[in-house]
């Protein structure tokens, strides 16, 4: 090793508080990004692997039932692996005590499907000839906890289903389930799925009834040829829905909810970059600063700049690999938080946790290369200069305060202070570019820190707002499209004030080149149930051109702006409409048009799918009502959101831990250097007779006015970084409403602020510790 | 005089000047120098003088803002840094007034660590140190940290690291100014021993003239001109 190497590591361990705080920033900046990225691609990977090992299907056309010997023949389209006929029914299951569970009942050609296979979790399949057994999702046994033995009843219609329960499955058909499509949100444990034999029901009614194929597609295939052969073939059906893959809402939540995150990701990335460089930065520039003397010296011996600077860059290059190391350890625990957090929120059954290499490389990368140009620029600054300059104390002669007579107020002022505020004052005003990156460093970490907790606050405040212009209380979907007179049956319930229909159906938006799937929702016109909330442009009018609001982030995916012209795909037709206004929504993919067009483009002329009541109390029982599905509370609905929505909260609360950490560091190290930067000065001023007293009120009182200078300055930080912080967070997922409490400055400013002065305890008991005279003799180049 | 191919060190008409504030100071006014081989010079003058600045460009650590300064043939005023870099690593000692020891490497390193600008193998590099510590007497304190020296054995480390270069032109700048009389006399006198051995002239600045006794010859510098120059040291 040469001497050269040799004495920088010798330097990084005499200073090893900053060559901590070096190691500390990278590790966090690595651990936050693999860890984050880790998380999401364990959640992509564990949809993906499910999907494929129980082979989830590429295409399902739900249709009216009908006798199996009416359904054509799909097996001989090229491009198809293997196809299954299901009779799928929506009912709810009843206990003694408890609100019915809406329900849906899948009669299953085969016990174990080859299509949406089951990975039994407990108990067993269902056997062949076992036509009153039945398997349920590992749903109904975590959130209701019905388990293998126990007996189910089904109530569809009019007709009662029992069965007994012999297995606990997951399937990846409902990997996640929503209880409303109209909003695309899962509810967890708000449906139930039981699986039980076709045969059994098939023995009672004389003959094979379905609802519903699914298909697997050979690999390879032309999905969209193969689609449109299949529906071709499927024309005499009455086709009510058709689900590719990718449409499919399991799959499509998931992709919605990760992509959202992982749009915001970068925006956390680059604040922790920036801190990154801020923080390595400063303490090499104080490194190089204290290491001026030898550096000159080592040039007059004819060490060229750039082999210095190769050695400073060795050195970062260390620290930083060393963080990338305990980055390593680290970005473990974030992944497996955020990975089961977002799991748990998604209400997935399980989670895989997996790795890759070239995240990990891209986060060491990226964080190793801003460390490394966080080192040059203040090394390069220094080298280039001529030997002679660098062995030179300062760049710069120190910029004495004025106190001569007539000077001006200030001067006065300083000289009317006591003894140890005028040192504190020039001591400051002395090396004013060093004070102010001091200063400039403890406000970025405390404002930093705040700023992700102000966010974590806007989030959540614009959750607890969302819904609540809505003043319906209930959103009620019905088993099948009815007639609008039979809403009559909802008003005369118990407790019901009022009903308005609403209708909802799965659409394809096209403008261009660009297609986008969304929920049509249609609304009556100026309801005073649901309200909308306007971010551009106006509400739908009825009448006259048809015409859609949309959520913003199907605007931006679109490419669309108030005033264009869209269609509307569905089933086969297609519908142009006007997008005239944009809505903010905590849930996006959102068509919104009045119900007589979502009427016409969901092809129910008359009917409605579901609708709102307001209710004057609990007594309301809906789920008497036969057609009544599934029914959504809209206090249920805003706990959903937030939980769904509390993925974006555990990231910005682990961004929040590292950001304080990180802020600590810059206190700790920033408030040290100064102080340490002074020390002889502390030693001539305690040879001429201070006591340790006077000297520790100097520093202290310098602590003080760093504090109070980065409380200040931390402020400005904190709402520019949330600002930024809320507009990535708008863009990637809910629109959020910027919000700067008091109560979340003072959460983080205030012990920030108290660590200031607490930071300098130690380096002050160092320095009065150390005799004065030996500081003075010192002669070595430190 | 020295004929010019004698000449280690040559300064035609070489001036400094240096901004301040709004004026500049003239540190050498058109100085004409030719110091031989193997000679140890003595520069002496008072703070202000000009001497640390002659010391400065003749060990190209700056250049001259006019005339042309020619050291061991090569014209210093036309160097790049980078060149100047080179030229100081293959053929410039420095002894420094405060000694300049790395403080985290030992004595010995930090002898290697002067050493490690050169094109000298491991054992060379090794071999050197071990002479030069052994000739200034400190060998058995190689293994020490610069804390743990006094200032005389810092100052000696520092021309062990100065001489173990073996170049041709060693330059101190006040090398016992942080030196008790007969710590800084020693000093003097081991510096005296080695050049002959060396073959370096020695080039030393400093404001004591009882260090002429050891000079072959002696300049005197005033207000950036040299006042008078003489063989040996009649006033030491």
């Amino acid at each position: 090793m040469t001497r050269l190497r040799l004495k920088m590591r010798r330097d990084a361990w005499r200073m090893r508080w900053r060559a901590l705080a070096i190691v500390f920033i990278v590790a966090s900046g690595v651990a936050v990004y693999a860890g984050i990225h880790w998380g999401l691609l364990s959640l992509f990977r564990t949809r993906d692997t499910l999907y494929r090992k129980l082979h989830f299907a590429d295409l399902e056309v739900r249709f009216l039932p009908d006798d199996a010997r009416n359904l054509p023949d799909f097996g001989g389209i090229e491009g198809i692996a293997r196809v299954e006929r299901r009779l799928v029914l929506s009912g709810t299951m009843r206990e003694p005590g408890k609100a019915p569970l809406t329900t849906v009942m899948t009669f299953l050609e085969h016990p174990a499907p080859a299509i949406h296979s089951f990975k039994v979790v407990g108990g067993r399949l269902v056997g062949a000839d076992e036509d009153d057994a039945a398997v349920i999702d590992s749903g109904l046994a975590r959130y209701h906890g019905w388990k293998v033995g126990d007996r189910v009843e089904v109530k569809v219609g009019e007709a009662v289903y029992r069965r007994r329960v012999v297995g606990v499955v997951i399937t990846p058909e409902y990997f996640v389930a929503a209880s409303n499509p109209a909003y695309f949100i899962p509810e967890k444990g708000s449906v139930g799925f039981v699986f039980t034999n076709l045969s059994g029901i098939s023995d009672t009614l004389g003959f094979t009834l379905v609802n519903d194929v699914v298909f697997l597609f050979r690999p390879g295939a032309d999905a969209a040829a193969v689609k449109r052969e299949v529906l071709a073939r499927a024309s005499k059906l009455n086709v009510q829905q058709v689900f590719s893959r990718d449409r499919h809402f399991a799959y499509r939540f998931i992709q919605s909810q990760l992509e959202g995150i992982r749009a915001f990701v970068p925006a956390i990335v680059v604040v922790l970059m920036a801190l990154t460089f801020i923080v390595v930065s400063l303490n090499v520039n104080r490194m190089i600063v204290a290491d001026r003397p030898q550096i000159g010296a080592l040039m007059a011996m004819g060490y060229e700049p750039s082999r210095l600077l190769r050695a400073y860059l060795e050195l970062t290059l260390m620290l930083g690999l060393t963080g990338a190391v305990v980055g390593l350890g680290l970005s473990f625990v974030i992944r497996d938080l955020f990975a089961r957090a977002a799991a748990e929120s998604m209400g997935m059954p399980e989670i895989r946790m997996t790795t890759d290499t070239a995240t990990l490389a891209r986060a060491v990368v990226s964080e190793v290369a801003v460390a490394l140009a966080a080192t040059a620029f203040p090394v390069y600054r220094l080298v280039r200069r001529s030997p002679l300059a660098v062995m030179r104390p300062s760049p710069r002669p120190l910029v004495p305060l004025r106190t001569t007579a007539g000077s001006g107020g200030m001067a006065a002022f300083i000289r009317w202070l006591p003894a140890s505020h005028r040192h504190a004052v020039r001591n400051l005003t002395r090396q004013r570019g060093r004070a102010a990156v001091t200063l400039a460093a403890i406000a970025l970490g405390l404002g930093v820190a705040t700023a992700y907790r102000l966010s974590v606050g806007a989030l959540d405040r614009t959750l607890g707002g969302w819904l609540a212009h809505d003043t319906w209380d209930l959103a009620v979907d019905f088993l099948y499209p009815v007639p609008l007179d039979r809403l009559e049956e909802l008003r005369a319930l118990p407790s019901v004030a009022r009903a308005e229909p609403y209708f909802g159906c799965y659409v394809e938006l096209r403008a261009g080149d660009r297609v986008a799937d969304s929920s049509v929702l249609g609304l009556v016109p100026d309801s005073r149930m649901s309200p909308l909330i306007m971010a551009e442009g106006r509400a739908f009018r009825a009448g006259g051109e048809r015409e859609v609001v949309l959520t913003r982030d199907l605007s931006r995916r679109l490419g669309l702006a108030v005033g264009d012209v869209i269609e509307v795909h569905a089933n086969t037709e297609k519908y142009p409409v006007r997008l005239v206004g944009l809505q903010w929504a905590a849930v996006g993919g959102l068509s919104l048009v009045p119900f007589p067009v979502a009427q016409e483009i969901c092809q129910f002329p008359d009917k409605a799918s579901g609708a709102y009541l307001q209710t004057a109390g609990d007594a309301a029982r809906p789920h008497d009502v036969e057609f009544v599905g599934k029914v959504l509370a809209k206090r249920d609905l805003s706990k959903q959101v937030r939980e769904v929505v509390s993925v974006m909260i555990v990231i910005l609360d682990l961004a929040t831990a590292v950001a304080v950490f990180v802020g600590m560091l810059v206190i700790l190290t920033s408030i040290s250097l100064s102080v340490l930067e002074n020390v002889r000065d502390f030693a001539t001023l305690r040879a001429l007779g201070y006591s340790n007293r006077l000297i520790g009120t100097i520093v202290l009182l310098e602590a003080a006015v760093y504090a109070v200078g980065a409380l200040v300055l931390s402020i400005p930080i904190a709402v520019a970084t949330s600002l930024y912080l809320n507009y990535r967070m708008s863009l990637a997922w809910v629109q959020v409403h910027s919000y700067f409490p008091l109560s979340a400055f003072v959460a983080v400013l205030v012990p920030g602020i108290l660590l200031v002065p607490l930071g300098c305890l130690p380096v002050l008991r160092h320095v009065l510790r150390r005799e004065a005279l030996m500081t003075l003799r010192a002669r070595t180049l430190e | 005089m020295y004929a010019a191919d004698d000449a280690l060190v040559e300064l035609q008409h070489v001036s400094k000047t240096y901004p301040v504030g709004e004026g500049v100071v003239n540190a050498l006014r058109d100085v004409d120098l030719v110091l031989p081989r193997n000679e140890i010079v003595i520069v002496h003058g008072v703070s202000g003088s000009g001497k640390s600045t002659l010391l400065n460009l003749i060990g190209a650590l700056d250049v001259p803002s006019s005339g042309t300064l020619i050291v061991d043939g090569a014209t210093i005023s036309a160097m790049s840094e980078g060149e100047r870099a080179k030229f100081r690593a293959a053929k410039i000692g420095f002894v420094f007034q405060f000694y300049n020891l790395l403080p985290t490497l030992t004595a010995a390193e930090n002898v290697e660590a002067g050493l490690e600008v050169l094109p000298l193998t491991r054992a060379e590099i090794r071999d050197r140190t071990q002479r030069y510590l052994s000739a200034m007497g400190m060998a058995d304190k190689a293994g020490k940290f610069p804390s743990q020296l006094s200032g005389g054995e810092q100052q000696r480390v520092g021309i062990a690291r100065a001489l173990a270069k073996e170049p041709a032109l060693i330059l101190a700048d006040e090398p016992t100014g942080n030196l008790d009389e007969e710590n800084g006399l020693h000093v003097m006198q081991l510096m005296s021993e080695l050049r002959a051995s060396a073959q370096a002239t020695i080039v030393v600045v400093t404001h004591n003239m009882g260090l002429a006794t050891f000079a072959d010859r002696v300049l005197h510098l005033h207000h950036g001109r040299f006042l008078r120059s003489s063989a040996a040291a009649p006033d030491a």
